[in-house]
C-alpha cells in the first residue's frame, strides 16, 4: 500500500451556488484512524461521497489507494467499506442475510463469507440474534450490523460518516470499542467524521477541522490542544480569597486566573512548577482539595477553530 | 453474471417484506389464483385454443411487476438503504439488470403457474380421458407476450422510480402511465361491442382471430417499446443523480 490511503488535490464541489466543498486538500496516512470534524453542513458527508465516486468533484480530485475516485470509482470501492449517515442496513431482512448480501456483492467465496460472518457477529455480541429480522433490533445493534458489514469483506480503507450520532451513551461507547478493536486487529485505514470531539480524541491519530467545506486545520490531535494555547491548572478546595489571587496572579508563571464554580482554572506560562503553586495557595489560605493539570480539550481548540472568523 | 445473480438474491430476500405491504402480498396471491380458475372455468376447452388466455398473461405480469417494480430504487431511497448499496462494488448494470430481473422473473414464474394451474383448471372440468393442453401457437404467444409485458412494466417501472422518493408515489406515477394503454384498450372494447353487438360475438371475433399473426405483431410492438424503456433506464442511471434524489 501506498504511504498516504486518501489523497485530496484541490477537491471542490457545488450544489447550484453553495460551495459544499471548497479547494479541500489533504494526505491521509495508511493504517491509522483519522477523524475529519467539522459542524454540521461542513461538508463531511459530501466529501465522504465523492471520496465513494458517487458524487463527481466540481473542480480538483480525489485519490483513494491511488485509484481515481471519478475514473477508477469502481476499483477505489472495491476496496473500501462504508458506514454511511444512514446505516443502510435491510431492515426486512435477517441480520444474517444483511451480511450475506454484501458479502456475495464483494465476491468473498462461500466459506470464507460465513467465516467473517460468523467472527463478526460474535465479536460484536450480535451471533445469538443473527436470523432475527434487522428491523427488530435497536439502533445501537443496526450500528454495530452496519459496522461489520463495512468491514466483511477486509476493506483496505473504511469511510464512516457520524458512526455514533444518534446513539445513548452507552451504545456509542460499544460502537467505539468495537471499532478500535477491529481497526487495531485489522490494520485498516478508517477515514471518521465526526462533530463529537471527545470521540475524535479517543479514536483518531491524526484529525482535520473543515468549516464552510473549506480546511482549517490539521494535525495530532494532542499538536492542536498544544497550539491551542498554554497549560491549565484546575484546583479545586475551599477558602478561594482575593488575596490569594492576587499572590498567585503575581507569579511570574501565571498568565491568568478564572474562577468558576468553586474552583479555579490558572493558565500557566509555557514551563510552570505547579507544586510551587500549590505552595503558594496553601500559604495564602486556601484548603487545596484537588489538583488537575491538562492542557485544552479538543472541544475547546475545535470552539476557538469556530469562533474564528 | 454473478453480481446480477446477487442482487436477483437480495431482491427475492426483501420483495413484499416491507411494513405496510401485506395487502400487495395478499394480492399478489389472490389475484393470479382467480385468474387461473375463472377464465377457464368460463371457457372450458375453447380455452386452449382462443384469444382469451391472453388475459392473465397480459394482467398478472402487469401487474406483478407493477407492484414490486416501484420498490426497486424509491424503496431503497425511503428506507435510506441505497447510499450503502451504491457506495458497493456492485457496477450500475448490474444493479439495474438484477433488480428489473428479479421483478420480472417472479411475474413471469407466476404467470406460467396461472397458465398451468388454468390448464388443471380445464381439465378437471372437462375431463374426457385424455390430457388437454395449449396448442403450441397459444402456449409460445402465452409465454412470450407475458416475458414482454413484464418487462415493458419494469422498464417503466425503473425509470419512475429512480426518480420518486416514496414507494406510494412511484406506484401511483406507474399506474397512472400504465393504465393509459389499458383505457385504449377498453374504450376500444366498448366500440367494438356496439359495433358487433354482444358478448356472444366477441368471443366468435376471438375464436375467429389468426392468434399467431396477432400475437407476432403485439410481441414485436412490444420488444420495440421495452427496448426502448430499459436502453431509457441504462442512460438514466448515474449514482450521483440518484444519491441527490
Amino acid at each position: 500500500m501506498s504511504k498516504n490511503a486518501i489523497v485530496l488535490e484541490n477537491l471542490t464541489r457545488d450544489f447550484g451556488s453553495v460551495r459544499a466543498v471548497d479547494d479541500l486538500s489533504l494526505e491521509v496516512p495508511a493504517g491509522i484512524i483519522y477523524g475529519f470534524l467539522g459542524p454540521n453542513g461542513a461538508g463531511k458527508t459530501t466529501t465522504i461521497n465523492l471520496l465513494l465516486g458517487l458524487l463527481e468533484p466540481t473542480a480538483g480530485r480525489a485519490q483513494v489507494l491511488g485509484f481515481d475516485t471519478v475514473t477508477s470509482a469502481e476499483a477505489a470501492r472495491a476496496r473500501t467499506g462504508a458506514l454511511l449517515e444512514h446505516t443502510g442496513v435491510y431492515e426486512q431482512m435477517t441480520a444474517e442475510d444483511n451480511l450475506e448480501f454484501y458479502g456475495r456483492a464483494y465476491q468473498m467465496p462461500a466459506l470464507d463469507r460465513k467465516a467473517r460472518i460468523k467472527e463478526l457477529l460474535v465479536g460484536m455480541g450480535l451471533w445469538d440474534r443473527r436470523k432475527e429480522r434487522a428491523g427488530k433490533w435497536s439502533r445501537g445493534m443496526k450500528q454495530k450490523l452496519a459496522l461489520a458489514r463495512a468491514l466483511l469483506h477486509r476493506p483496505q480503507i473504511v469511510l464512516l460518516d457520524e458512526p455514533t450520532a444518534g446513539l445513548d451513551v452507552m451504545a456509542a461507547k460499544t460502537v467505539r470499542e468495537d471499532l478500535a478493536a477491529l481497526v487495531a486487529r485489522e490494520g485498516v485505514t478508517v477515514f471518521l467524521t465526526t462533530h463529537n470531539m471527545s470521540e475524535a480524541e479517543r479514536l483518531c491519530s491524526e484529525v482535520a477541522v473543515i468549516r464552510e467545506g473549506k480546511l482549517v486545520t490539521v494535525g495530532h490531535p494532542d499538536d492542536l490542544r498544544a497550539r491551542a494555547g498554554n497549560p491549565k491548572l484546575e484546583v479545586v478546595g475551599r477558602n478561594f480569597s482575593e488575596q490569594a489571587r492576587q499572590i498567585v496572579e503575581a507569579h511570574s508563571a501565571v498568565a491568568s486566573v478564572s474562577a468558576k464554580n468553586g474552583h479555579w482554572d490558572i493558565e500557566l506560562g509555557a514551563a510552570a512548577d505547579s507544586s510551587e503553586l500549590v505552595a503558594l495557595l496553601v500559604a495564602a489560605g486556601v484548603q487545596v482539595e484537588e489538583v488537575r493539570r491538562g492542557q485544552a480539550s479538543l472541544e475547546d481548540v475545535f470552539i476557538t477553530l469556530m469562533e474564528e472568523e | 453474471m454473478s453480481d446480477v445473480f446477487t442482487m436477483m438474491w437480495k431482491e427475492r430476500k426483501s420483495m413484499f417484506r416491507a411494513k405496510g405491504r401485506k395487502s400487495q402480498t395478499a394480492l399478489t396471491i389472490i389475484m393470479p389464483i382467480l385468474l387461473a380458475i375463472y377464465l377457464p372455468w368460463q371457457e372450458g376447452v375453447a380455452w386452449f385454443n382462443n384469444a382469451l388466455s391472453f388475459v392473465p398473461v397480459i394482467v398478472i405480469p402487469f401487474i406483478l411487476v407493477g407492484l414490486t417494480i416501484p420498490d426497486s430504487f424509491a424503496g431503497e431511497r425511503e428506507r435510506h438503504t441505497l447510499g450503502t448499496l451504491l457506495a458497493s462494488r456492485l457496477s450500475d448494470r448490474s444493479i439495474l439488470i438484477g433488480k428489473i430481473a428479479a421483478s420480472v422473473l417472479f411475474a413471469w414464474g407466476a404467470t406460467i403457474a396461472v397458465l398451468l394451474l388454468s390448464a388443471l383448471t380445464v381439465n378437471v372440468l372437462n375431463w374426457d380421458g385424455a390430457v388437454m393442453f395449449y396448442s403450441s401457437t397459444v402456449l409460445a404467444a402465452d409465454l412470450a407476450l407475458s416475458l414482454l409485458v413484464a418487462l415493458m412494466t419494469a422498464g417503466a417501472g425503473v425509470l419512475i422510480s429512480m426518480r420518486m422518493d416514496t414507494v406510494q408515489s412511484a406506484q401511483q406515477s406507474l399506474m397512472m402511465i400504465l393504465m393509459i394503454p389499458l383505457v385504449v384498450v377498453q374504450i376500444g372494447g366498448v366500440v367494438i361491442l356496439q359495433t358487433m353487438g354482444g358478448r356472444g360475438q366477441i368471443k366468435e371475433f376471438f375464436a375467429s382471430v389468426e392468434l399467431g399473426e396477432v400475437a407476432l405483431i403485439v410481441a414485436v410492438a412490444l420488444v420495440i417499446i421495452d427496448l426502448i424503456l430499459i436502453a431509457g433506464a441504462f442512460l438514466s442511471f448515474r449514482r450521483a443523480r440518484l444519491i441527490l434524489g
